[in-house]
């Protein structure tokens, strides 16, 4: 279970999927109608794809790439909606821009967002495991079955870890 | 998992709670809390956590059930620094609905070269159309119009546009920093016209033109950004567009039809101009002025009656309403056809957008006017100084002379007065003109002094000169002073007509026309009525915070209304019996206002008196002649001094019977009241200032006997109507202050209707209200 420590090949991973991620996403939006939502599974699958084929390739194996996945794209839309909350409270002009739609409709989830990033981070010191699920499922867009492959836990485990974690943060975030 | 006594590490303490958690969700939903509070005995923390714990299960199962849009981190990422061609990107400058612009230099060696580069930050895009567009502005060559340079894709699929650097102001912005007048605006806006015209010509719609869109750079040059790549951009809109609003147009800007997604078409350009230009005109940035304006938040959507309402040229208000109107046919064609309209209103040519406005005639008319001025007014010279010129200086000729130079003078002003009548200027034009007839009989005085009637003449210019500046609509403390000093002025004049007179032993002097009879008693009249105005002047005065000054000037009309009637004064010529019921009239007036009604009644009588001698004459003229009613009309457009007599007639009954009116409804004899108001409503004819005014008064006054009457319906309708007729007369004496004035205080919500109409004490009527009369006499 080393694939859960911040190991030093846990970060470069990171490190390299980071960007990868954003510039895959931003591919798929070119793409796509933009009032189209963009599901993570897809932009990880592609990821996947994409790291796969080069050589300089860091990870084992799909099941270790997919668990850092998760955690990347909650670190991603983390500090997007965090730059876009320091904007808002008037850190430094941002430009006015005519059409706001969008961002706007967004501000609410960016609020939730970073609480729910804090309270995740409240519940790694309680259950780690607990954390990986919510990545895997909610941010990486995973089914039950292909978390419990990737965390090689038994699948009556994720969905217990996955229902205790839903009721918690859910508690916490109505308190 | 007994760790009573220890304190629980909190790791261990959570997976206890997870396990009764889970035991308690085993278990029947109503046993669960019996359950649970034996577990817990004692330890009422454990007991709360895993109960708020099962009520957020219960509630959670929506909770995080999506993944979260990756939208917002899908955009494009900023381009700062990275290599694009020949072009290295420095840094972002501006961004908008369709993406970021940043500006850029070259880095090929070739050349130095700052550009823009402009990325489109949009899904699915149609990059065939896009590309065509690309080449259409490439071709678009013109100075105004930015030039594209290159273009290309981003390794992220998103389309991107080199483009000529132009460091400018947003035009909006631009007005405001410069504090551009309305000439400078419009002649600025002429080039943008002409700008788009050209590209449409060339089939290409911008399709989102905007003030960040039209740039002016430091030399004062107009560019036009984005021109011809918007329709590919609209067109992915518009097809993504679902009960949602594309976030790439600016729909302040956009045509009803853009919004409904039609094929663009150049009207949709003529319609962002007339927005634009509008928004100039009124002078703000329009997100100010737009939050103020928005009839729908979601959509940005302008309310345009209030926006047209802000504009304050009534002309370019019409303008601005034809260019935005509703149906793309009724726009103008072109954006040339605008342009070309502003111009007229630049050089004073009539403005098409005028057309539907009615009064078209007269409007234009009044145009050419403005336009030939001083032709006009050359014309008018000319004449007097033939007459006066023509016939060299030897004795024999002065009284020849004396007599050229007087009727002369009379030509410049009756001249004037036909001009005047014909195409009823603003007072401010009036003033002008008059002050430069002023001028000329001056000038024509010097050469030919001491002429009787050509100083009466000059005189009533005078005279006519301060009713202008003292005129109630505008009446500030100013004006009066330069009204006042005007009436003197007249009056010194008349002084001298009678110390000629005296000298030369004189007792009348024959101005060669059949009403230019001048006598000792025609001139005290005059000088009376110069009294009159003067003390009319002071009693408005009153108005602007002078003390006393109503209480002296009504006692000194009762001076001038004692001294008139003992002056046994007949006046003979039509004009000079109309003068005289206006006289008595307001002389009524002044008496009505001290609640004199029974001397107030006297003089009405006496004017009606008058003024039926003049109605009997006209009558008896037409059935002498044996003309129809039609032919009498008729006639009456053609012969304006006549019809002059017609309007002054009609404004003088309207007038004597409203105060005969509201002499009526003071003694609260409603019926009577109630049929003279209706005769004035019924026979009212013209739009005369002075008459809409009376108009005004008189639904004023039939509202409030609505009240009485317990019709409060009727009396906002009436009230309705007033307001109409205010707004309408504010559009165009838009610095009058009094009907402003009267539009706040009936449309002051607080006011109860009773308090806005004033029908507790409605004495102050339309005094002085003025019928500035014809300088013939």
């Amino acid at each position: 279970m080393d694939l859960f420590t911040q190991s030093e090949h846990h970060s470069k991973l990171l490190e390299t999927l980071y960007p990868e991620i954003k510039r895959l996403a931003a591919i798929q939006m070119s793409r796509e109608r933009s009032n189209h939502t963009l599901c993570p599974t897809a932009l990880v699958n592609e990821a996947y794809l994409k790291m796969s084929a080069e050589e300089s390739m860091v990870f084992n194996d799909k099941q270790h790439f997919l668990a850092v996945c998760g955690n990347c794209v909650r670190q991603i839309l983390v500090s997007h909606a965090r730059t876009k909350n320091a904007a808002k409270r008037g850190g430094g002009q941002v430009p006015v821009t005519l059409i706001e739609g969008v961002d706007d409709f967004q501000a609410d989830t960016d609020m939730d967002l970073l609480q729910l990033d804090e309270l995740l981070t409240r519940l790694e010191t309680l259950d780690a495991l607990q954390v990986k699920v919510v990545e895997l499922r909610f941010f990486s867009g995973m089914s039950n079955e292909e978390i419990s492959d990737v965390l090689e836990v038994s699948l009556s485990t994720v969905k217990r870890k996955w229902t205790m974690a839903k009721a918690w943060l859910y508690k916490e975030m109505n308190r | 998992m007994a760790l009573q006594g220890n304190e629980p590490v909190e790791a261990d303490y959570f997976a206890e709670i997870e396990d009764l958690f889970f035991d308690a969700l085993e278990l029947p939903p109503n046993q669960r809390e019996t359950w649970l509070k034996t577990k817990c005995k004692d330890r009422e923390s454990v007991y709360t956590e895993v109960q708020t714990l099962l009520e957020a299960h219960l509630s959670s199962e929506e909770f995080l059930s999506e993944s979260p849009d990756l939208r917002g981190i899908a955009a494009c990422p900023d381009l700062s620094g990275r290599r694009l061609g020949s072009y290295k990107v420095v840094e972002e400058i501006a961004k908008g609905g369709m993406g970021r612009v940043y500006s850029a230099e070259r880095v090929d060696g070739e050349y130095e070269q700052r550009v823009a580069i402009k990325v489109v930050e949009l899904g699915n895009i149609e990059a065939e159309l896009f590309r065509r567009e690309r080449q259409t502005l490439a071709n678009l060559e013109h100075p105004n119009i930015v030039t594209l340079l290159d273009g290309g894709t981003l390794e992220e699929g998103f389309p991107y546009l080199v483009m000529e650097l132009v460091e400018g102001q947003e035009i909006d912005s631009y007005n405001v920093s410069n504090k551009l007048n309305h000439k400078e605006i419009v002649s600025l806006f002429g080039t943008l016209c002409e700008v788009v015209n050209q590209a449409h010509q060339q089939g290409v719609i911008h399709c989102d033109l905007k003030p960040a869109n039209i740039l002016i750079t430091s030399k004062g040059i107009l560019k036009l950004l984005d021109f011809g790549i918007s329709q590919s951009l609209i067109r992915t809109h518009d097809k993504q567009a679902e009960g949602t609003y594309p976030q790439g147009l600016t729909p302040e800007y956009s045509s009803p039809q853009r919004r409904e997604h039609k094929p663009p078409h150049v009207a949709d350009d003529v319609y962002s101009l007339g927005i634009i230009l509008g928004q100039l005109l009124i002078g703000g940035l329009l997100p100010r002025v737009a939050t103020e304006l928005l009839i729908n938040k979601r959509y940005k959507q302008i309310d345009l009656d209030k926006f047209l309402l802000l504009i304050p040229s009534r002309e370019l208000r019409e303008i601005v309403k034809k260019a935005t109107n509703e149906t793309p046919e009724k726009r103008y064609i072109s954006a040339h056809m605008m342009g070309e309209d502003l111009d007229n209103w630049l050089n004073n040519k009539p403005v098409q957008a005028m057309s539907g406005v009615g009064k078209w005639p007269l409007y234009a008319l009044s145009k050419n006017l403005m336009r030939n001025r001083n032709a006009w007014l050359g014309l008018l010279l000319f004449g007097v100084l033939f007459a006066a010129g023509s016939y060299g200086w030897n004795k024999a000729n002065i009284a020849r002379l004396n007599a050229d130079a007087a009727a002369a003078a009379k030509k410049v002003t009756s001249d004037l007065a036909a001009v005047l009548s014909r195409t009823q200027p603003s007072i401010s034009v009036q003033i002008e003109l008059t002050g430069l007839a002023l001028n000329n009989i001056e000038e024509m005085l010097q050469k030919a002094p001491n002429n009787i009637p050509a100083l009466h003449v000059y005189a009533y210019s005078l005279m006519r000169y301060g009713q202008l500046e003292g005129h109630p609509l505008y009446l500030s403390k100013e004006n009066a002073t330069v009204a006042s000093q005007y009436l003197k002025h007249a009056n010194k004049s008349l002084g001298e007509i009678k110390a000629i007179m005296l000298e030369r032993d004189i007792d009348r002097v024959s101005a060669n026309d059949q009403n230019g009879l001048i006598d000792s008693k025609v001139i005290d009249a005059d000088l009376l009525r110069i009294d009159r105005l003067l003390s009319e002047i002071q009693i408005y005065s009153d108005i602007e915070g002078v003390p006393h000054a109503k209480e002296v000037g009504l006692t000194q009309l009762r001076d001038v209304e004692e001294k008139l009637l003992a002056l046994d004064y007949t006046p003979k010529s039509r004009q000079r019996k109309l003068t005289y019921t206006e006289d008595l009239a307001y002389l009524a007036h002044a008496r009505l206002l001290i609640g004199d009604i029974e001397v107030s009644n006297e003089l009405l009588n006496r004017s009606i008196a008058v003024l039926n001698t003049v109605n009997a004459e006209l009558i008896l003229e037409t059935e002498n002649i044996g003309l129809s009613a039609k032919e009498v009309k008729r006639r009456e457009g053609k012969n304006r001094p006549e019809m002059e007599i017609l309007k002054d007639i009609h404004f003088l009954n309207s007038f004597i019977k409203e105060q005969k009116a509201y002499q009526a409804f003071s003694k609260n004899d409603l019926s009577t009241a109630s049929q003279l108001y209706r005769q004035i409503m019924i026979g009212k004819r013209g739009n005369d200032v002075e008459l809409m005014l009376l108009i005004n008064r008189v639904s004023m006054m039939q509202a409030c006997i609505a009240l009485k009457q317990n019709n409060e319906g009727r009396a906002r309708q009436l009230r309705r109507n007033v307001l109409t007729n205010l707004n309408d007369l504010l559009e165009d004496h838009p610095e009058a202050k009094r009907p402003a004035g009267l539009r706040e205080r009936m449309s002051d919500s607080a006011l109860s209707l009773v308090e806005q109409l004033e029908c507790k004490d409605p004495r102050f009527i339309v005094f002085p209200l003025r019928k500035v009369t014809n300088t013939q006499n």
